[in-house]
């Protein structure tokens, strides 16, 4: 009985407050948008991932906020999508590997690529600096600075060191895209 | 279509597809529906193997959130792509030719209805408690059953068509809105193509018909009350075609048209336009050969479209094609790849340019630097140089990028002209490159980048370097031309001392240019005497305009070597300054006695500077007389002044002068005695000396005997001049006495006048 009030009140619960919002997840090949999407899913992390072919798609809930995540394959011949799943996402989150700066200034390249596309003009960009609790990973300043981050003016952009591994800032990471939903979240 | 795609149409056909903005789902001959992206890649995990048999269609609602499908097993299912919340198994027993999903699905609250057609057109909804229930909208089966169903975008209008017609359906309302009636009778197997425009126009292709229809919303004051609904159907093009139609879409204003003219046949891609409600034109129609195309019949073929993309999906069983209109992007592209890249970059001008549809991929960066990098591989390097200029503006990061691959071909040097050296400086290391391109490959250009460029641009300690090791190895020819360069660094670096230095070793003239520009007078005298092989004049005049600072003594002593240069320095100096130069006359002194005797008198006048001894003695050595008789006059050696003057210069009136200067009776005897030997002389004492001395001095010494032309005359003049002498001297005395007696006179008056003596 208490079962059945409860799918009620969620019912209308979700009638009433639930935000929606969708995001896609970009970033060079093996940089850990799959382990991201599994780990603010879940909390699981796996070491072991395969390489992601197109995309996947898949929504989360988050309190009463339903995230529909476009998680798209980092590999060079999957990049020519991005702007497609970019166009109209409530933001946009852009992983790269911290700790691998040999990939960094093709991370920066395909990044800056991406977003002079006139379609996908203002959306909000999250940067977030994956694989944090390797030592050589580059903080957010080094990141900020090495992603040329500063020259991206016309829009909202943040950035954050993260790890899916040790699950840092994940918390930090969920608030912003949080704050980011339709019509702003729990702001 | 290619990737996963070609994987699965090998061992399976599709049977039809379903298009979303993100991704696209095919049906095939197996039953199966694979969900995969725009590229055709298998979205993995998205794989469903639901029917028996061949799906019939695939809808998907606006969201892309839900799927529904059927097949001619009878069944139909709507999944759920994240969540099976909302996932619909409804079993119709009849084959399902139709389905499709309200586009407002993903909606809760929307009801989550779908529409299938067989025989009846079903509508299926969730009400209250997740009960689903099927409603029977109308029952077809006497016009060969549904053909064919689509939601207006907006969720609320369905059209749905038969063997005899379309209908166009108000699912809120429940009623049909009209009805129109195919021209012929139809083939049963014939497909019925229909497409949205937007929410109030429908295009619907059947058999060699495409039509095109308007739904309107009736303002809400001119409805009736007994109209159930507020739309109102109007058919507006009726356009036949010379082919059957497998597909139909939107273009803009335009309608896409997938024909076939006849079975096995390649399919064609028209391009409608039309015209008046009949009338049409159509342009280039673009034959599609694809896999396998020989055995297939127009149903087989379909079209889907995204119309805000003006995307299309050309569906064939072993084939899926994607089209799109070519916009200027994709016309830049074919441009670039037939190496038209001068018009490439004339049409990406004129779209920036005009601004009304932006380029997505090309930009006139793009083009040009494609322009570019063919340029380089053709070896056109100047045009590709005057290009960057163009094309980079003022962006110093792509100017870095592309300077370097000018580096790689060794071309900088075609590249320099264009080098932004004001503004926008691009970094140093750019500039030196360029620089050691040149010094490798052509040291004039070198020496006439170094010439041009401001001293900023670069590193001169470091490019002084380069070109100091360079020197070691390059070839004799061109080092005078690097040295001269070297000097420029060096003079620009502020070491103009190793600056003058290197000017001196070429010989080259630029060095008083140097010196005067940077008021380099300090220095001059340690170099004095290469600057005097040089150039003497240049040389003297920058001695001159630096002599308030230079250090003369330097100067002298360096020069000592070569009297010649001493001299012109010294006289210049002299002329300029004679301050200055009185420290020096003593050499001077010499200096005119053997270079410029002229000035040597005037100098001796002039001066007092200089040692009186020593200069007799260059006189008397080079036997120059008048000096000598001018020293000799000084020192008051005027005996043997006299000596050298009648003797020497035979100048009986200099003679003369002298002893009338000197008033020296015994300056005048040794005069007379050197003239006695000489009657003109006699002739000339006689004349003049009647006045200054007694003349009988001279007369008696004159020998008895001796002939002496004139001599009369000359008497005359002396006798003359001697009474006339005595003369005013018997005036003179005369006047004295006058004037002794009358102030004699004054004053006896004077004591003898009356004095006053008391009394008032």
């Amino acid at each position: 009985m208490l079962s059945l009030i409860n799918r009620i009140l969620d019912w209308f619960r979700s009638l009433f407050w639930k935000e929606e919002m969708e995001l896609t997840l970009v970033g060079l090949q093996c940089s850990g948008k799959t382990t991201f999407v599994n780990v603010i899913a879940s909390g699981q992390f796996s070491q072991d991932m395969i390489p992601t072919v197109g995309f996947n798609m898949r929504k989360i809930t988050k309190g009463n906020v339903t995230i529909k995540v476009w998680d798209i394959g980092g590999q060079p011949r999957f990049r020519s999508m991005w702007e497609r799943y970019c166009r109209g996402v409530n933001a946009i989150v852009y992983m790269v590997d911290a700790a691998d700066g040999d990939k960094l200034e093709a991370s920066r390249n395909e990044l800056h690529n991406l977003l002079d596309k006139p379609q996908l003009m203002g959306i909000p960009v999250l940067v977030l600096g994956n694989k944090r609790d390797i030592s050589e990973a580059l903080d957010e300043k080094e990141l900020i600075d090495r992603m040329n981050l500063c020259a991206i003016q016309d829009r909202e952009i943040c950035c954050y060191s993260i790890s899916c591994k040790s699950k840092d800032n994940i918390d930090i990471t969920l608030q912003w895209l949080i704050n980011h939903s339709k019509s702003g979240g729990a702001r | 279509m290619s990737n996963d795609m070609r994987k699965i149409l090998l061992n399976d056909a599709a049977s039809c597809v379903a298009v979303h903005p993100k991704f696209l789902c095919v049906g095939t001959h197996l039953g199966i529906i694979r969900i995969l992206d725009h590229n055709g890649n298998h979205v993995s995990g998205k794989e469903l193997p639901v029917h028996s048999v061949a799906v019939n269609q695939i809808s998907i609602d606006a969201n892309g959130d839900h799927i529904a499908s059927c097949s001619d097993d009878g069944k139909v299912f709507v999944f759920g792509l994240y969540n099976t919340d909302n996932n619909q198994d409804i079993v119709i027993g009849r084959l399902v030719k139709t389905v499709a999903i309200d586009p407002n699905y993903y909606k809760s609250g929307s009801g989550r209805r779908v529409i299938t057609g067989d025989d009846r057109l079903m509508i299926h909804e969730k009400t209250f408690l997740s009960r689903v229930r099927s409603t029977l909208l109308v029952n077809a089966g006497q016009e060969g059953g549904v053909k064919s169903i689509c939601w207006s975008p907006t969720g609320e209008l369905i059209a749905w068509s038969t063997l005899l017609g379309f209908r166009v359906y108000d699912v809120t309302s429940r009623v049909s809105l009209g009805f129109v009636k195919w021209s012929k009778p139809a083939e049963m197997n014939l497909k019925c193509h229909m497409c949205w425009r937007d929410s109030c126009t429908l295009i619907v292709g059947w058999a060699d018909t495409v039509r095109v229809c308007n739904v309107n919303q009736k303002l809400p004051h001119l409805m009736n009350p007994t109209d159930a609904t507020p739309y109102e159907v109007s058919l507006v093009y009726t356009l036949a075609m010379n082919f059957v139609v497998c597909g139909v879409g939107p273009l803009e204003d335009s309608l896409v048209v997938l024909g076939l003219i006849n079975d096995g046949d390649r399919p064609q891609l028209h391009i409608i336009e039309p015209l008046a409600r009949t009338e049409y034109t159509n342009m280039l129609p673009d034959r599609l050969s694809l896999r396998g195309y020989n055995q297939y019949t127009s149903s087989d073929y379909s079209l889907e479209c995204l119309v805000e993309e003006s995307r299309y999906v050309i569906v064939s069983p072993k084939d899926i094609v994607v089209a799109w209109p070519l916009d200027t992007d994709d016309r830049i592209e074919w441009l670039l790849q037939h190496q038209k890249f001068e018009t490439a970059l004339e049409v990406v001008t004129e779209a920036v340019d005009s601004k009304n549809k932006p380029l997505a991929t090309h930009s006139k960066l793009t083009v040009g630097t494609a322009y570019i990098d063919y340029l380089l591989s053709i070896k056109n390097y100047q045009e590709a140089a005057s290009l960057c200029c163009k094309i980079f503006g003022d962006n110093v990061r792509l100017w870095e990028k592309e300077v370097y691959k000018f580096a790689r071909a060794h071309q900088l040097r075609a590249v320099r002209r264009y080098l932004p050296l004001t503004d926008n400086k691009l970094p140093k290391h750019i500039y030196e490159m360029v620089l050691y391109e040149y010094l490798k490959m052509e040291p004039q250009g070198f020496l006439d980048v170094v010439k041009e460029w401001p001293a900023n641009l670069y590193n001169i300690p470091a490019v002084v370097n380069a070109v100091i090791e360079h020197l070691l190895t390059t070839d004799p020819m061109s080092k005078e031309t690097i040295l001269e360069a070297l000097a420029i660094l060096y003079s620009l670096d502020g070491k103009h001392e190793k600056a003058l230095v290197m000017y001196l070793k070429l010989r080259n003239k630029g060095v008083f240019e140097l010196i005067e520009k940077h008021k380099l007078y300090d220095v001059v005298p340690s170099m004095v005497m290469g600057l005097m092989d040089l150039d003497v004049q240049q040389t003297v005049n920058c001695l001159i305009a630096g002599k308030d600072t230079i250090n003369h003594d330097t100067v002298v002593e360096n020069l000592k070597p070569n009297s010649q240069y001493l001299y012109r320095y010294l006289d210049e100096l002299d002329r300029k300054s004679t301050k200055l130069a009185q420290k020096y006359h003593g050499e001077l002194v010499r200096l005119y006695a053997d270079f410029n005797r002229e000035k040597l008198l005037p100098l001796l006048r002039k001066s007092e500077h200089y040692p009186i001894q020593a200069t007799i003695k260059i006189c008397k050595e080079r036997k120059f007389i008048k000096e000598t008789v001018h020293l000799l006059e000084i020192i008051g050696n005027t005996k043997e002044a006299l000596s050298l003057i009648t003797k020497e210069l035979g100048n009986i009136e200099q003679a003369v002068d002298l002893c009338i200067s000197r008033d020296d009776l015994e300056l005048w005897e040794d005069l007379i005695s050197y003239s006695l030997s000489t009657q003109s002389f006699i002739i000339y004492l006689l004349k003049r000396i009647g006045t200054y001395i007694d003349p009988r001095i001279l007369v008696e010494r004159i020998e008895s005997h001796m002939k002496i032309p004139g001599l009369k005359d000359a008497l005359v003049k002396m006798l003359q001049d001697y009474s006339l002498q005595v003369s005013v001297q018997e005036g003179f005395k005369e006047i004295l006495v006058l004037d002794y007696y009358n102030l004699h006179h004054r004053l006896v008056s004077m004591q003898q006048r009356g004095i006053s003596i008391g009394g008032k």
